[in-house]
């Protein structure tokens, strides 16, 4: 049900902040917020770097330590496409909002717990890039993400792009995948039970997504194809994105 | 070459500048050919011996102490009684139904993890401080690595109102008391109570690695656990346990953590074309000086106890030296550091 | 959008067609790009690439929400709280605060200086900005020694204290067009104070940082010029648009 929508996005949504996003696929709902570089607290200093701070909050409650892992996976990864070197001393913070995760299945479920940051991942990457891009951080790259979750069914293997959370309950193993726009893996986390050659299957799958090499002016018929097995191709969108709020925002240039 | 003139001693060489020290160490400028050497004297693919004691705590229903060169854990299990009353949302399960194995272990939250970085395991960690994020991350690794593998199976953890199959355990419980049979045969058997099993880390000392130490401490541990047999007291209306017998966990497979780092001669992405890009080396099982100089980082978590390599997690972050070839060949590392972890937890 | 500027993200490989070969002048570097030696120029931002082969520059264009402070811009600015020897003012949220000397005022002196408030907006030049340092700003000349209309701007305890508004810095950049109607495609204060706006009677004074103070002695008029510069910007509108807009706002307060 979630897997056909299309990713959406709109930038600049928070006046004060220096750069925002809101994006919104498979069924998850973000806010971003990035402000940097500023004043850095004592204990975050680097002195020859920026430190990169990222908030991860839930939709409802307090974050927990599934959000402190989720932060530092992103830290990680944000760490490495921002140019921190260009800022010493301070501080980029990305805060992220979750706004909106998918209805659960289950009726007598609580809370669906661990096992939930795979489907969210993607987003959160997702989110945190436009909103740096928004805030005009200086970056080495980009980077695009995406979730596919292994489903053995009828005794048939079956690759499920963006799984719904009850997908990912069923699935055999669910794989998180992120590159850069270098075609370097920046990101890769996956769980359940596989083999390398799933995993390797998986890896061409995401890679389809994330780094489908479109020239810029056939891409744009091609995301709006139906018929193309893999909807999304998340750089054209992450690119289009871009140019028409590059074209907002220049038209008082 | 020109000889410096100052010469340090190395530990004071690695504490000024770590990232060339380490550097040097792996070129080994005198002799290209030599195979690259850790500071620690490792090759970059030599891991720590994994030492495993199981039943080091006397109070614990189960516990093992795992030591990976300096790193040393300590790990306890113990059992809590759960009475279906106090689960919130509870569902009845029927016997011999398939039911939601892994969904009732983490709906009613029947493993709890949680580890702690003592405070002097390693200078960074500060006394009367809250949980540190890396304390944290591990907690969440750890919890979501037991649900995913599916070590322990919640068939384990249920306390029926009648025992089961009315093999051994019956014995034990009747001697005489004929009426509580009877009563037991005209009340539908029921899921009374849950197992909790809470599961402590404890950081001794800490030098690197910590996934892997911990992950193999909890496996260990549950393998060494063995819970009192818990009976339902229909008169007292509640679940008892016995005092002499136990019953030994069922843990299915033994995964293995494995984890490198990835150091880097130069930094990502400040290469121009037409230079050659910086070397890397993948430092397997990293200690605490390697770990702060690599932001790259891969953790596989297999199981080959079935003889065929299953990859049970993938963890990469950090970085982009790690591509599809280097996950592959790190299969076959993470195979024989199982083989290697098999025999030390025998 | 023109063939010849187009829109780069960070990392992406530029044309190497469109990087300007001078023979002489050597390539000059604006924001938004980086020089990885030995040859590759590699954009950090996205925004449109921009190239001048007469002076042999590229840069990128862009535009984040924050305003980075550059000498002689004029901005609006709020005070923070006072130390010694200087305040501290607010030039856009999370960045850290600007210094306003006290001595700074036309015809201030150690006696004589000006006390304001917190929360006080001012209009100020920015005297000093750096890298890695907090902006330093001016009310007074340092030529003539005097205000030019810099200063506290709004008397609160008068009941004239005006209100301001934020807009983009890119249309912020245009009311500040000293013929903003005309170059900038602006003209919508023109027309409040104008025909089409039946002549108001209003002060503005606009802040290179986004923020546009507007008095009047009417509260109705200075909403009603904040909410058609706001609607401006935000809708992009043209001169004909901005025509209507005035004409319709100017109706609907009636």
């Amino acid at each position: 049900m979630t897997a056909t929508t299309a990713p959406k996005a709109a930038l600049g949504v928070l006046p004060r902040s220096d750069g925002s996003a809101k994006y919104s696929h498979a069924g998850y709902t973000l806010t971003a917020s990035v402000n940097g570089p500023i004043e850095a607290q004592r204990r975050d200093e680097h002195a020859y770097e920026a430190h990169v701070e990222v908030i991860v909050r839930p939709a409802a409650g307090v974050g927990g330590t599934r959000e402190r892992h989720l932060e530092s996976l992103l830290q990680s990864s944000l760490a490495q496409l921002i140019l921190v070197k260009n800022f010493p001393r301070s501080l980029i913070q990305v805060v992220l909002q979750i706004e909106d995760s998918p209805e659960n299945d289950y009726v007598n479920t609580k809370l669906v717990q661990a096992s939930l940051n795979f489907a969210i991942m993607p987003a959160l990457v997702q989110t945190a890039i436009l909103a740096l891009l928004s805030a005009g951080v200086p970056m080495r790259a980009t980077a695009t993400a995406t979730a596919v979750a292994v489903v053995h069914q009828d005794g048939a293997k079956k690759m499920v792009v963006d799984p719904s959370p009850r997908e990912v309950e069923t699935a055999s193993s669910v794989h998180v995948l992120a590159f850069t726009s270098h075609n370097g893996l920046l990101l890769a986390e996956s769980e359940g039970d596989f083999t390398v050659g799933e995993w390797d299957d998986v890896y061409e799958t995401a890679k389809e997504i994330c780094c489908r090499s479109t020239p810029a002016k056939e891409g744009t018929a091609m995301v709006l194809d139906d018929e193309e097995p893999s909807a999304t191709d998340m750089r054209q969108f992450l690119r289009s994105t871009m140019e028409s709020k590059v074209a907002a925002d220049l038209h008082w240039k | 070459m020109s000889a410096p003139t100052i010469k340090l001693p190395a530990p004071l060489f690695a504490r000024l500048s770590p990232h060339p020290f380490l550097l040097r160490n792996l070129t080994s400028a005198a002799d290209p050919s030599r195979p690259a050497t850790r500071t620690n004297g490792r090759g970059t693919q030599e891991t720590r011996p994994l030492h495993a004691k199981a039943s080091s705590l006397s109070h614990a229903h189960g516990s093992s102490l795992v030591r990976l060169g300096d790193t040393t854990v300590l790990c306890g299990v113990r059992g809590e009684v759960l009475p279906v009353e106090r689960v919130p949302l509870f569902r009845p399960v029927d016997r011999g139904g398939v039911g939601l194995g892994r969904g009732e272990l983490r709906d009613y939250d029947l493993l709890v993890p949680n580890i702690e970085l003592a405070t002097g395991s390693a200078p960074q960690f500060l006394p009367g401080v809250p949980p540190t994020a890396l304390a944290q991350t591990l907690s969440t690794r750890v919890y979501s690595l037991l649900h995913s593998t599916g070590m322990v199976g919640v068939e384990d953890l249920r306390v029926w109102s009648k025992p089961a199959g009315g093999g051994e355990d019956t014995e034990m419980e009747g001697a005489g008391e004929g009426q509580e049979e009877e009563e037991g045969v005209k009340e539908e058997d029921r899921v009374v109570a849950y197992w909790v099993l809470y599961i402590d880390l404890l950081f001794v000392s800490f030098d690197g690695n910590p996934f892997d130490a911990a992950w193999a401490a909890v496996v260990a541990a549950l393998r060494n656990t063995s819970l009192p047999v818990a009976r339902w007291d229909p008169e007292r209306e509640m679940v008892v346990c016995s005092r002499t017998e136990k019953r030994q966990l069922n843990v299915k497979g033994l995964p293995v953590a494995c984890t490198a780092a990835v150091f880097e001669e130069k930094e990502l992405g400040e290469v121009g074309t037409g230079v050659p890009e910086g070397r890397h080396w993948l430092l397997l099982d990293p200690d605490r000086l390697e770990e702060t100089l690599c932001r790259e980082a891969i953790t596989m978590v297999v199981d080959c106890s079935d003889g065929e390599t299953r990859i049970k997690s993938i963890e990469k972050q950090g970085g982009t030296a790690i591509g599809r070839e280097l996950v592959r060949g790190f299969a076959t590392i993470a195979e024989k550091r199982w083989k290697e972890v098999q025999g030390a937890m025998k | 959008m023109a063939t010849g500027h187009p829109i780069v993200l960070p990392g992406e490989t530029i044309d190497p067609s469109l990087i300007p070969s001078h023979p002489k002048n050597p390539l000059r570097l604006g924001p938004g790009l980086r020089h990885i030696p030995p040859t590759d120029i590699v954009p950090t931002v996205a925004g449109q690439l921009i190239t001048n082969p007469a002076k042999n520059s590229m840069w990128i264009e862009y535009n984040s929400n924050r305003y980075i402070p550059t000498p002689s811009d004029l901005i609006l600015t709020q005070i923070l709280r006072s130390t010694t020897d200087a305040y501290l003012c607010l030039l856009s949220p999370h960045t850290a605060p600007a210094t306003l000397p006290h001595l700074a005022f036309e015809g201030a002196t150690k006696k004589t200086r000006p006390v304001l408030q917190p929360g006080q907006l001012v209009y100020a030049r920015v005297a000093l900005a750096n890298k890695h340092m907090d902006a330093e700003l001016e009310c007074v000349s340092a030529a003539t020694g005097k205000a030019d209309g810099l200063g506290p701007v709004g008397n609160p305890a008068a009941g004239s204290g005006g209100c301001a508004f934020d807009v983009s810095l890119g249309f912020a950049r245009r009311l500040l067009m000293a013929r903003s109607r005309a170059e900038g495609g602006v003209g919508v204060l023109e027309m409040l104070a104008g025909e089409e706006g039946g002549g108001l009677a209003f002060e503005t004074a606009v802040g290179r940082n986004g923020r546009v103070w507007v008095g009047s002695e009417s509260a109705r008029t200075v909403v009603l010029v904040g909410r058609a510069l706001q609607e401006t910007d935000r809708g992009g509108l043209g001169l004909e648009g901005q025509r209507r807009l005035v004409r319709r706002l100017v109706r609907e307060m009636r």
